[in-house]
């Protein structure tokens, strides 16, 4: 056998055999990891020096690498990954860089990652995080708007219509567009009158942005308060002594 | 015929060098005059390679080591000294400077020659950078690992640059991230030391050390510039004058190219003075009237 691909190998195995066991607070599960990669932080650097100066381009791509590094390091497998919240994915976010150095600098302050580790396995999601429910009343009838928490698929699904969007296009028009899509993200499903219109089938993503665009304003302020819930949840985790460690290429370059 | 070797140093090891020869000169300066880092870069190692051709090439020479080498090929080889002259307001300024005070002020400079990760499952080392620019940083990384032992069992690691570069994908990005550190800081640590001591008249830029290259090629440009018009004009003379061939000029060191031109100078003065001397004895007094 080749020479290299011996060497190869053994490398390979020697990040299989340093798995890192992650828990999820919102699946409420351990699940198994590979650690990141010189590679998975070079993708991450990238977009950190990318100069083409298409931000949106540059902002998605970087959550689906974020995304995709999760998926492939993941030890159960892809499915189980893109059934994960987006929460959960940023705790394995996390606990990657977490395995691979406890120590973070912010303009040259110590940050004690031991507070976030714990905050992890501890801090639950309360049911107003998981999912919610808001009935809009209208003279011509209700809304029901249902929220709960994207999961990584969706993420990933919904990013990809945003570059679609996005292409060739100034960030300026498309702006809202991009807004109304994160908004999608969270929503479960509308229903107006006898009509259901289900936002978890990404492949529609297009046509479901242009729905929310149609519906009254005060639909997309229930999806915000849901959001703005979630935010409270997911900050909780990621403070420490009133300082929010961002989860941003800076904090996988400073390792 | 075997060729003279000499002793030239780098900041951790003696080595036996053969001397630089007028061509060569004059191809490294006119690498130099072309600006481009990435064929100077080549050249360098070519030359470093050639000249070395009798010694063992150590696995930890670094970029330092490599200008530290070159510097002691100019005072052997061309001249350890190099005169400067700059005018300004119609006032003349010269400077020599000593090459010698140059490699001694780099050899003095203090910082970590080796990077050393080691936790409970991995050793890694790695020199500083070897070559005068990289396309990317992690070709720093793979060009200057030298070492790596994972669960105790040593990783063979001698394949090309590319392939070296497909195993460090596959390692714990803690290692590249910690030597980008590990070179950032010895960087920091030297890069502000003026190692060539100019007067201000001759230069307002302070010249130092950078293990990224750029500074390394302003002190080769300093130390291995070369008028190429007047070098032509003046081999010509040669080939000319005095029956030499391009072959032979080629082959020679410029430090004996010079002694060469100082003997052509003084046999030159001396005719003219004996010429100006016969001119004078000749002369006829005017007829008495």
């Amino acid at each position: 056998m080749d020479k290299f691909l011996d060497t190869l190998k053994l490398v390979e195995d020697f990040a299989a055999e340093n798995t890192v066991a992650i828990y999820c607070p919102v699946a409420g599960v351990d699940l198994n990891f590979k650690p990141l990669t010189v590679l998975q932080t070079k993708e991450m650097l990238k977009s950190q020096i990318d100069t083409s100066g298409d931000v949106v381009a540059t902002g998605v791509g970087l959550a689906n690498t974020y995304n995709n590094i999760v998926i492939e390091n993941c030890i159960e497998g892809k499915d189980v990954v893109n059934n994960l919240s987006i929460i959960d994915k940023e705790c394995i976010l996390f606990g990657l860089r977490y395995a691979t150095d406890t120590k973070h600098k912010v303009e040259d302050k110590d940050i004690d990652l031991d507070v976030i580790n714990q905050n992890i396995k501890t801090l639950k999601p309360s049911k107003k995080v998981i999912s919610g429910s808001q009935t809009l009343k209208f003279k011509t009838g209700n809304i029901v708007v249902n929220t709960t928490l994207p999961t990584v698929g969706k993420d990933t699904a919904y990013n990809r219509a945003v570059l679609r969007k996005a292409k060739d296009k100034k960030i300026n028009d498309i702006v809202i567009e991009i807004y109304i899509t994160e908004a999608c993200k969270y929503i479960d499903k509308i229903t107006v009158g006898d009509t259901e219109v289900n936002f978890n089938d990404a492949s529609n993503a297009d046509n479901l942005v242009s729905t929310l665009q149609k519906l009254p304003s005060s639909v997309l302020n229930a999806i915000s308060s849901y959001i703005a819930n979630v935010k409270t949840y997911r900050d909780s985790l990621f403070t420490v002594e009133n300082q929010l460690v961002d989860l941003s290429t800076d904090f996988f370059s400073n390792i | 015929m075997p060729k003279f070797i000499y002793p030239a140093r780098t900041t951790s090891n003696v080595l036996q060098l053969s001397e630089i020869t007028q061509g060569t000169y004059k191809t490294f300066a006119k690498m130099i005059l072309n600006n481009d880092i990435k064929c100077l870069n080549i050249f360098l190692n070519k030359l470093i390679d050639e000249l070395t051709a009798d010694s063992v090439l150590p696995d930890n020479l670094n970029i330092i080591d490599k200008l530290v080498l070159l510097l002691d090929a100019r005072c052997y080889s061309i001249s350890p000294t190099i005169d400067l002259a700059t005018e300004i307001k119609k006032e003349k300024h010269n400077y020599q400077l000593n090459i010698n005070d140059v490699i001694d002020s780099i050899l003095e400079l203090k910082y970590k020659k080796e990077f050393v990760y080691q936790d409970k499952s991995i050793i890694c080392k790695a020199t500083l950078p070897r070559q005068l620019s990289y396309d990317a940083p992690e070709d720093i990384f793979a060009d200057s690992m030298t070492y790596l032992e994972l669960k105790k069992e040593k990783i063979e690691i001698d394949y090309s640059l590319s392939k070296k570069k497909e195993l460090i994908n596959k390692l714990p990005p803690i290692l590249f991230t910690k030597y980008l550190k590990f070179i950032e800081q010895v960087n920091s640590s030297i890069d502000t030391i003026e190692v060539v001591n100019l007067p201000s008249v001759i230069t307002e830029e302070p010249y130092t050390v950078s293990i990224l290259g750029g500074t390394i090629i302003r002190i080769l440009n300093l130390c291995f510039y070369l008028d190429l018009s007047t070098t032509h004009q003046n081999e010509y003379q040669l080939i000319r004058n005095f029956n030499f061939t391009i072959g032979q000029i080629n082959n020679t060191p410029p430090v004996e190219l010079s002694l060469y031109y100082n003997y052509i100078t003084a046999e030159a003065k001396a005719a003219k003075e004996q010429q100006d001397k016969d001119s004078t004895e000749h002369m006829v007094p005017p007829p008495s009237l």
